[in-house]
């Protein structure tokens, strides 16, 4: 069962992409506005910190 | 605790979150991108024969496919499980926006307008996801990568390909929110 360490971590992913919505097409669309920081803020701290 | 799972997630946790999935990922000796899945499947499928491109050990990729199998099911968790009371807060900027073009305020995470049977089965709503996926599909292999390969894994690596491909994807997007997106809707 090597691959359940993958299958967890992917369910971990799935949880933060919907939990943080960055899933919805709501927030894409507040995000090419330029009306919200939610979406740049996910990235940002993503990629600063990873 | 649990009150703090089901609200949605802020911007600052979820990031934590996902630079974490980056960091248990590379600890496994595999590195984060989802698009390329789609090129393990059509070798699975046995494109292979017909394109080189598709002619690689694809079994070595087998942890990505689990990993994306993992995301649906986490996916349906947060859906069932983790769902919370409260309702989706978009800018009010954005709904305004949206409603000129005939889009309800929003009630749940994606538009029915988009994404319901209804829609779905309209010659428009059939095309916009039809080609929608088409582009997704050919763009993030031309380019070798997606938001997550590209945007997060490239970018964090102080890649230049990356940094050109996710100028491209804003940029790609700029057009079809400002441009083409009235145009449709």
């Amino acid at each position: 069962m090597k691959f359940i360490k993958f299958l967890i971590t992917g369910i971990l992913f799935g949880i933060v992409m919907s939990k943080s919505e960055a899933i919805s097409w709501y927030r894409i669309q507040e995000m090419f506005r330029f009306q919200s920081f939610h979406m740049y803020g996910i990235i940002g701290v993503a990629v600063v910190l990873a | 605790m649990s009150e703090f799972l089901t609200q949605s997630w802020s911007w600052w946790f979820s990031g934590l979150v996902i630079s974490a999935v980056m960091f248990i990922l590379l600890f496994f000796g595999q590195s984060f991108g989802f698009s390329s899945n789609l090129r393990t499947i059509c070798a699975a499928a046995g494109a292979g024969k017909k394109v080189s491109f598709f002619n690689f050990s694809w079994k070595n990729q087998l942890w990505n496919i689990v990993f994306l199998v993992g995301a649906i099911i986490g996916g349906f968790l947060s859906g069932s499980l983790l769902q919370g009371s409260e309702p989706m807060v978009v800018s009010a900027a954005t709904v305004r926006d949206l409603q000129e073009l005939g889009f309800s305020s929003p009630s749940s995470l994606q538009p029915s307008e988009l994404f319901s049977l209804e829609a779905v089965l309209t010659l428009k709503g059939f095309l916009i996801l039809a080609i929608g996926g088409i582009l997704v599909g050919f763009g993030s292999r031309y380019a070798g990568g997606c938001t997550s390969g590209h945007a997060i894994s490239g970018l964090s690596d102080l890649q230049l390909p990356s940094l050109i491909a996710v100028v491209g994807f804003f940029t790609g997007g700029l057009v079809m929110t400002h441009l083409i997106f009235p145009l449709i809707f």
